[in-house]
C-alpha cells in the first residue's frame, strides 16, 4: 500500500502561497485605506460641466464679489447656484434681428450655447454639483459665513480655478477638526468672500476677541450637522 | 369576571386588560417588543420581499465609493424674494372638515410642507386639529381624482375640462330654452364666493334648486338656531367667558366644529395657581373627548337625555323662583351611589351651579338629540341669560343662497321628474346620506349628472361627469370664519392633479368671463369691504390672512322658540346588567376621530391615529361598557351584529369602561369601498378599512339608533389594532410600589390642591435624594458655558384636552411613516409623540387622564448608556440626539428607555412601502411612478429613516438649530424665549405643551418648572428628565367628588406633613448609609488588611 506523499515543490508553493496571502493582504489594507481615505476619494473631485464656466476669468481678473452670484450665501443654508437670469446680465444672446437685450459679451460663443438655450427654453441648466455632502449632514452657509469663516476654508482659492474642482476633504474629521479651534479661521466678516486675505491685510484684527464678540462656541456633538 | 370592587381596583390602569391582569397584557409588559416582533410583513410574500431586498443590494453595489453625482438645477428666474431651500410662511384660510382655519402654511421650494395655525391672527391663537395638520397629506396623495371622466353607456372614458365646458355650455342652453331645472346638491361651506356663485347659478337659472346637506350633523343644528331664534343665525360658543359649563351629548372638545377655539377658551381657564378654574358638566352615553375632560361625568341613555334637560329646566325655573329644597345627606361619595341617586344628585348639582354662574355658563345640546332638544338648550341658555355673553350670533354665510330643499326633499323632486341636471359640488353623498332614500337610484334617473370631488369615490363612479377638485393648498377661495373675520383661501402651489375649485367650476358651467379662482375671490373680497379693494389692500389682506375692517358684524338674537319643556318625565337610568334588553339597545353613531365622516378614509395618518378613547387605529368597532357586553353574551374581539328593521351590521366588540349601560357608540365613515389604495378600493383589490355601518342609518337613526336588536356573533375573533398596551412603562415592580402611591401620571381634585398645592410631588416615590458620585457631563457643561440655552418641555396635564393634533403634527414635521395595521398589531407603530390613556375609578365610572409622552431627554440617560455605538448621544444643550448613521439597530437603547418612547424601523417604511401606504395597502402599487408624488411630504430638513435604525422625539432638533442660525446672523445674539417652538407645541389648541430655555430664569418654560404640580416621571431613577408635567387638576364639585378624590383629600396631607417630619431625619438616615458607610467600609477593609 504505497503512502500518498506531497511532492517536493509543494513545499516551496506552500511558502508562495502563504508570501502570496500576506502581500495580498498588506496590498488590499493598504489599497483600501488609501482608497477610501478622504483624501482620496474627495480631493481633486472636477466634473465636466455643460458649460466650461471658468471661475479664474470671473472671481479672479474681473474680482467680481462672490455673492454677485452665490447671493444666498449670507442668508441660507444654500450658497445658490445662480438662475440662468444672472448670467443673462451680461451673456444675452442675439435676438432675431441681431440686438442684445442686456450687455452682450460673446454672445455668440458656442461654448454658451447651453445658457443662451435655457434662457429661450425656460429650462434649467443642469450643473453638476462639486462639493456634496451626504444626505445626512445639515451643513448651514449662512452660520458660517456669518461667523467670519472665509469661503476659502472649504472651497480654496476658486478665484484660481478654470474648472472647479474639491480642494479639500469635506470628511467630518476635518469639519470637527475647525469645530474644535475655529480661531486659525476666521477673519473679519467682511473679508469672508476675498479669497486672497491674509492676516497682515488686517492686522487690528483679533480672532480671540472677536469669536467672543459674536458668541462663538462651535460645538462638536451629533445633532449640530445631523438631524 | 370583572371585579367591581373598590379596594381591589386599581388607582390608574390603562386598559381592562390590564385591570383584568389578562395573560396578553403581561406579555406587552415583560416583553420589550411584542411576540414576532421581528418577522415578515404579512402583506408580502417572502418572495416578493426578496425580490426588494434584492433590488436594493444591486443599487447598493452600482452606487461605488463616492457618493452619487447629483446635478443643481437652478432658476432660469428665480422669484423675487425666493431662497432656494429656505422655508417661508403664507397666511391662508381654509374650511376643512367643517371647521374654518386660519392657517400659516411652511413653504419650502414651492412646496407646501407644514400646515400651522396663524398666530398672528385676532381669532386664533396658533392652534390648529389633527385634521388640517393631515391635509398636506390628502395634497400629495395620488388617489385624488386627476382626470374629467364621462360616463356614457355605462362606460367611463377620460375626457378634458374644455370638453365638459362645451357639455356645459350646451347644458345650460337647453335649460334655459325648456326652463329646465338644476339642482346643486353640496356639504355646508362658509365660503362667500361659492355662495355668490351659487346665488348667480339660481339667478342664471331660474327655478333651480340648492340643497345644503351636512353628513355629519344632520342639519340639526341649524334648523334648531332658526326654531330658536325665529331666522336663521350662526350660535358661536364662547368658552373663555363660561365658568360653568354644561355639555349634554355635544362634543365641545371633540368633535365640535368650533373645537380649535373651543380648546382654546377652555384651557384658558384651566389655571389653577391663580384660581381660574371653569367647571366642565358631561352628560353623555359614550365617551366623547369632551367626556374625558370632564370635572363630573354622568353616563346615561341619550333616550334620557331629553327628560334630563327637562328636568333640568325646572329644577333652574324653580331655582330662579327663589324655591329652596333640602340636599339631605350627602356623605356616600358620588360614585358609590346607586345609579338612580347618582342622576338625581348630579342633575341638581348641575343645576345649582349653572344658576350660581348665570350669564357666564354655557349649556351646549348635541345633534344627536334631536332639534328639539338643541332649542330646549338655548331656552335653558336664555333662562341662564347666556345669550349675548358665552353664546353670541352672526348670520350664516350661507343664508344668502336663498331657500334651500332639504335631501329627502330633492330625491322626491327627482323622482318626480322635476330635475333635469344635478350638481354635486363634494362631500360624496352617495356614501354618507341615510340609506332610505336610496341616493345612488335617485341619481341614475336624473339626465345630467356632475360629480366634483377630490377623488373618484362612490358618487363620482355613478355620476356623468366626475371632476376632480382642487385642494385648499393649490386653489383660490375663501371663507367667514367663526369670529366673522374674513379670510382668503390663497393657493400655495398650482393644481398638481389638474383640480379646480367648485366656484371655479360654476364660473366655468355658466360661461362666465371672469372664470379664474383668483378673480371670482377678488370680486367676492370687493363685495364684503362694500367697494372695490385695491392691490395694496388685496396684498395686505392676503398678506396677514385677515383685515381687521373685514370682519362679518355680529347681530343680536333672542329666543323666540316653543316654551314647553321637553317631556314631563323624569330622567331613569339603567343599574345594571339585568336592566339591558338587548332588543333595545342604542346605538350612537359619531364621526370618526381619524377619519371624520369617510372622508379621510385615504388618508394614513388619520387611519393610523389612535383614537381618543381605544386607541383603536385602522378600524370601527362597536364600543360598549363591559357590563353591556356581558349582558350580550360577547366580549371584546368578537363580533356583535347590530339590526334595525331588516338591516343588519357585523362589528367587532370593543369593550371600554365608562359608556352608559344599554349603550354601544358606532364610528361612522369606515368601510369605504372607493377611497383609494389606503381607505379601500374594490377595482384596486383593496379591502375597506373597518366597517360601513351606513345599512344602519336611516333617514330616523342617522345619529342615533333606538331599539336596535343586537346579537353575539361566536367564532368570529376579529384582531382590533389598538396600541393602548404597547409601549407600556415597564412597572413589574408597581405591585411594591402601588402602596406608595406611586404614579406615572398624577392627578388631583381642586379642593386638593387648595389644601396641598404640592400634592403632585407628594404622590410620587419617596425615596432617598438622587444625585450622582461624579459631575455628569451635562451638569459640566452647563457650568462651563452658562449662556448655553438648555431646552426643556412642561406639558400642562390641565390643559390637554388629547385631542391628537400633536400628534399628527409630529408626524407632519418629523416624517414619521406609518406601518398599516398588521404591523400595528404587531407593536411596530412609529409615532414618537402618542398619547398614554390611563383609567381611574371602577369600570362604570371610570374618569380617563390623558398624557402626551414623547421622548423625555433624560440628562442621564439610560439609553445612552447602553449604546454599543454612540449612535444616541447628548448635545451640549441637553437634547438627547440620534445620530442614524451610527445606529446599527441593536435595539438595547429601547430595551433600557424606561418611558418606551424608541420607535425602530423594522422596513423601509418611507422608501418601501412609500409614505403613508400600510403593507397591507401597498401589494401591487409600488412599482406606481406616481407613488413618488407623496415623497413631496416629507420635511427636507429631517433625515429620512431607512431600515434597522433606532428614531424617537428629537425636540424638534431642526427648528433648534434653525433657532440657532437666526440668532448667529443676527449676530451671536441669545436665542429669545419662545423664538423656538416644537411642532406639537405650535399644533396645541389648548397651548398645553411649553419649550424652551431652562437655564433662562426668566423663560415660560422655567416658570413652569417651578410651579407647585410640577413633576417629573419615575423620579427615583435618577434620570433628571428634561419633560416635565404639570399635574391634572379636576375642578370637581366638592358634592360631586368620587371616593378616590376625598380619599385622596385626607390621606395625602397626613401623609406630606409624615414625611416633612420625616424627611429631616431622612435626610440624616441617608448620609448614614452614604457616603459616610463607604469610608467605614474602606477603614474596615484597611485595617483588616494590616492585620
Amino acid at each position: 500500500m504505497d503512502r500518498f506523499l506531497f511532492p517536493r515543490w509543494v513545499n516551496r508553493l506552500v511558502l508562495l502561497l502563504l508570501g502570496l496571502i500576506l502581500a495580498g493582504g498588506v496590498y488590499a489594507g493598504a489599497m483600501g485605506g488609501l482608497i477610501t481615505d478622504p483624501e482620496t476619494l474627495n480631493i481633486g473631485y472636477k466634473p465636466t460641466q455643460p458649460i466650461p464656466f471658468s471661475h479664474a476669468i470671473h472671481a479672479g481678473q474681473l474680482k467680481m464679489d462672490c455673492r454677485y452670484c452665490h447671493n444666498t450665501v449670507f442668508e441660507a443654508s444654500h450658497a445658490a447656484v445662480p438662475p440662468t437670469a444672472t448670467c443673462i446680465n451680461c451673456h444675452s444672446p442675439y435676438d432675431e434681428s441681431n440686438q442684445t437685450a442686456l450687455a452682450a459679451v460673446k454672445p455668440d460663443s458656442p461654448l454658451l450655447a447651453p445658457l443662451h438655450e435655457s434662457w429661450e427654453s425656460g429650462r434649467s441648466i443642469a450643473w453638476t454639483r462639486v462639493h456634496n455632502l451626504p444626505d445626512f449632514v445639515y451643513f448651514n452657509h449662512a452660520a458660517h459665513v456669518n461667523s467670519g469663516v472665509s469661503c476659502v476654508v472649504c472651497h480654496g482659492r476658486v478665484d484660481k480655478m478654470e474648472v472647479v474642482a474639491q480642494e479639500r476633504q469635506l470628511s467630518m474629521a476635518w469639519c470637527l477638526d475647525c469645530h474644535r479651534n475655529p480661531t486659525p479661521n476666521l477673519r473679519p466678516i467682511d473679508k469672508v468672500t476675498q479669497l486672497d486675505w491674509k492676516p497682515e491685510d488686517s492686522p487690528e484684527f483679533d480672532p480671540v476677541a472677536h469669536a467672543e464678540k459674536l458668541n462663538l462656541s462651535p460645538q462638536t456633538h451629533c445633532a449640530v450637522c445631523h438631524r | 369576571m370583572i371585579q367591581n370592587q373598590p379596594q381591589q381596583t386599581r388607582r390608574f390602569w390603562r386598559s381592562l386588560d390590564e385591570l383584568q391582569q389578562t395573560p396578553e397584557f403581561e406579555q406587552f409588559l415583560h416583553r420589550e417588543f411584542p411576540v414576532a416582533a421581528s418577522e415578515y410583513p404579512e402583506g408580502v410574500s417572502r418572495r416578493r420581499w426578496m425580490q426588494l431586498m434584492g433590488a436594493s443590494l444591486a443599487m447598493g453595489g452600482a452606487i461605488g465609493c463616492r457618493y452619487p453625482e447629483e446635478s443643481i438645477a437652478p432658476f432660469v428666474i428665480r422669484p423675487e424674494g425666493r431662497v432656494p431651500g429656505e422655508t417661508y410662511s403664507r397666511a391662508t384660510n381654509y374650511q376643512w372638515a367643517g371647521r374654518t382655519h386660519h392657517l400659516l402654511i411652511t413653504c419650502v421650494d414651492g412646496r407646501p410642507l407644514k400646515i400651522e395655525g396663524n398666530p398672528d391672527h385676532p381669532a386664533s391663537t396658533g392652534g390648529t386639529d389633527n385634521f388640517v395638520q393631515a391635509s398636506i397629506l390628502d395634497l400629495y396623495d395620488p388617489d385624488r381624482a386627476s382626470d374629467v371622466v364621462r360616463s356614457q353607456e355605462g362606460k367611463r372614458r377620460e375626457s378634458d375640462w374644455a370638453s365638459f365646458g362645451a357639455y356645459a355650455a350646451g347644458l345650460v342652453t337647453t335649460l334655459k330654452q325648456a326652463n329646465g331645472r338644476i339642482a346643486v346638491l353640496m356639504p355646508p361651506t362658509t365660503s362667500p364666493s361659492l355662495v355668490r356663485q351659487v346665488a348667480k347659478m339660481r339667478e342664471a337659472l331660474p327655478g333651480s334648486l340648492v340643497c345644503v346637506y351636512d353628513a355629519v350633523d344632520q342639519g340639526v343644528q341649524a334648523a334648531a338656531a332658526t326654531a330658536a331664534f325665529g331666522n336663521p343665525v350662526q350660535p358661536r360658543f364662547d368658552l373663555d367667558k363660561a365658568r360653568v359649563i354644561l355639555s349634554v351629548e355635544s362634543d365641545l372638545l371633540g368633535m365640535h366644529p368650533t373645537l380649535v377655539q373651543n380648546a382654546q377658551g377652555f384651557a384658558a381657564h384651566r389655571t389653577p395657581e391663580t384660581g381660574d378654574m371653569n367647571r366642565l358638566y358631561v352628560v353623555e352615553a359614550g365617551f366623547s373627548t369632551t367626556g374625558m375632560n370632564a370635572d363630573s361625568r354622568l353616563a346615561i341613555q341619550p333616550s334620557q337625555m331629553p327628560a334630563f334637560l327637562a328636568s333640568l329646566e325646572r329644577k333652574i325655573d324653580a331655582m330662579a323662583g327663589g324655591e329652596g329644597h333640602e340636599h339631605g345627606d350627602e356623605t356616600v361619595p358620588y360614585d358609590q351611589l346607586a345609579a338612580e341617586e347618582r342622576l338625581a344628585r348630579f342633575a341638581d348639582v348641575v343645576a345649582h351651579d349653572l344658576i350660581d354662574a348665570q350669564g357666564a355658563s354655557l349649556v351646549s345640546v348635541g345633534s344627536h338629540l334631536g332639534v328639539e332638544a338643541v332649542t330646549a338648550g338655548y331656552r335653558i341658555n336664555s333662562k341662564l341669560k347666556n345669550l349675548g355673553s358665552t353664546i353670541t350670533f352672526t348670520a350664516p354665510v350661507q343664508a344668502a343662497v336663498g331657500e334651500l330643499t332639504s335631501l329627502a326633499d330633492l330625491i322626491q323632486r327627482i323622482d318626480a321628474g322635476q330635475v333635469e341636471a344635478l350638481l354635486i359640488l363634494g362631500g360624496n353623498p352617495v356614501f354618507n346620506a341615510p340609506a332610505d332614500l336610496e341616493l345612488a337610484k335617485a341619481i341614475a334617473r336624473v339626465d345630467n349628472s356632475i360629480y366634483l370631488g377630490l377623488y373618484d369615490d362612490e358618487t363620482a363612479v355613478l355620476c356623468q361627469w366626475a371632476l376632480p377638485e382642487a385642494h385648499p393648498l393649490e386653489s383660490w377661495g375663501d371663507v367667514i370664519g367663526d369670529t366673522g373675520f374674513y379670510g382668503v383661501c390663497q393657493p400655495q402651489i398650482l393644481p398638481l392633479l389638474n383640480g379646480r375649485s367648485a366656484a371655479e367650476v360654476i364660473a366655468l358651467i355658466l360661461g362666465e368671463t371672469e372664470s379664474s379662482g383668483e378673480q371670482i375671490t377678488r370680486r367676492t373680497a370687493d363685495a364684503v369691504a362694500g367697494g372695490s379693494l385695491s392691490d395694496r389692500q388685496w396684498r395686505q389682506l392676503l398678506g396677514l390672512g385677515y383685515d381687521e375692517s373685514l370682519v362679518a358684524p355680529a347681530v343680536e338674537a333672542t329666543y323666540v322658540g316653543s316654551t314647553d319643556l321637553l317631556t314631563d318625565a323624569e330622567p331613569t337610568t339603567l343599574a345594571d346588567r339585568d336592566d339591558i334588553d338587548k332588543d333595545n339597545i342604542e346605538v350612537v353613531f359619531v364621526p370618526a376621530d381619524g377619519i371624520y365622516d369617510g372622508r379621510f378614509a385615504n388618508n394614513a395618518w388619520l387611519q393610523e391615529m389612535p383614537q381618543c378613547l381605544t386607541k383603536l387605529t385602522w378600524d370601527n368597532a362597536a364600543i360598549m361598557s363591559p357590563t353591556t357586553a356581558l349582558a350580550l353574551g360577547v366580549k371584546h374581539g368578537v363580533k356583535v351584529a347590530l339590526s334595525v328593521g331588516t338591516a343588519t351590521v357585523e362589528l367587532p366588540v370593543f369593550e371600554a369602561p365608562g359608556l352608559a349601560l344599554g349603550v354601544i357608540s358606532v364610528a361612522y365613515g369606515y368601510g369605504r369601498t372607493r377611497a383609494g389604495a389606503v381607505g379601500g378600493h374594490e377595482e384596486l383589490g383593496v379591502a375597506p378599512v373597518g366597517v360601513d355601518c351606513s345599512p344602519l342609518r336611516t333617514t330616523e337613526t342617522m345619529l342615533l339608533a333606538t331599539g336596535v336588536q343586537a346579537r353575539p356573533r361566536p367564532r368570529s375573533a376579529y384582531d382590533l389594532a389598538t396600541t393602548q398596551n404597547h409601549w407600556a412603562i415597564d412597572e413589574l415592580g408597581r405591585d411594591e410600589t402601588i402602596e406608595r402611591s406611586y404614579q406615572l401620571v398624577r392627578e388631583g381634585s381642586s379642593e386638593l390642591f387648595r389644601t396641598l398645592p404640592g400634592f403632585a410631588g407628594e404622590l410620587g416615590v419617596h425615596h432617598p435624594g438622587t444625585g450622582s458620585l461624579w459631575e455628569e457631563p451635562i451638569n459640566l457643561i452647563e457650568k462651563e458655558y452658562p449662556e448655553m440655552p438648555q431646552w426643556g418641555m412642561t406639558v400642562d396635564l390641565s390643559k390637554c384636552i388629547g385631542c391628537n393634533a400633536c400628534v399628527i403634527a409630529c408626524q407632519s414635521e418629523n416624517n414619521v411613516p406609518i406601518v398599516g395595521k398588521e404591523q400595528v398589531l404587531m407593536g411596530r407603530e412609529m409615532h414618537w409623540l402618542r398619547l398614554d390613556r390611563y383609567f381611574q375609578g371602577d369600570v362604570e365610572h371610570a374618569e380617563v387622564v390623558q398624557e402626551p409622552m414623547m421622548c423625555q431627554h433624560c440628562e442621564t440617560a439610560p439609553c445612552e448608556q447602553v449604546c454599543p455605538v454612540a449612535a444616541t448621544v447628548h448635545t451640549d444643550d441637553g437634547i438627547n440626539a440620534m445620530a442614524y448613521n451610527r445606529c446599527i439597530g441593536t435595539r438595547y437603547c429601547a430595551n433600557n428607555c424606561p418611558f418606551k418612547v424608541r420607535r425602530f424601523n423594522y422596513f423601509n417604511w418611507n422608501q418601501d412601502i412609500g409614505v403613508g401606504y400600510g403593507v397591507s395597502a401597498y401589494e401591487g402599487t409600488i412599482e406606481n411612478a406616481n407613488r413618488k408624488l407623496q415623497q413631496l411630504v416629507l420635511n427636507p430638513e429631517v433625515t429620512v429613516r431607512g431600515r434597522g435604525v433606532m428614531e424617537k422625539c428629537t425636540f424638534c432638533i431642526q427648528r433648534v438649530e434653525a433657532g440657532k442660525i437666526e440668532a448667529r446672523k443676527d449676530g451671536g445674539r441669545p436665542i429669545r424665549d419662545g423664538e423656538v417652538k416644537t411642532a406639537c407645541q405650535t399644533a396645541c389648541p389648548a397651548s398645553a405643551i411649553v419649550f424652551g430655555n431652562i437655564a433662562d430664569k426668566d423663560s415660560e418654560v422655567t416658570k413652569l418648572r417651578h410651579n407647585p404640580r410640577n413633576y417629573v416621571m419615575l423620579d427615583q431613577l435618577n434620570i433628571s428628565p428634561r419633560t416635565s408635567y404639570l399635574a391634572r387638576i379636576r375642578n370637581t364639585h366638592p358634592r360631586l367628588m368620587t371616593s378616590h378624590q376625598l380619599e385622596m383629600l385626607k390621606e395625602l396631607p397626613e401623609k406630606a406633613a409624615k414625611h416633612k417630619a420625616h424627611g429631616d431625619h431622612g435626610d440624616e438616615h441617608h448620609d448614614e448609609h452614604g457616603d459616610g458607610h463607604h469610608d467605614e467600609h474602606a477603614t474596615e477593609d484597611h485595617a483588616a488588611a494590616e492585620h
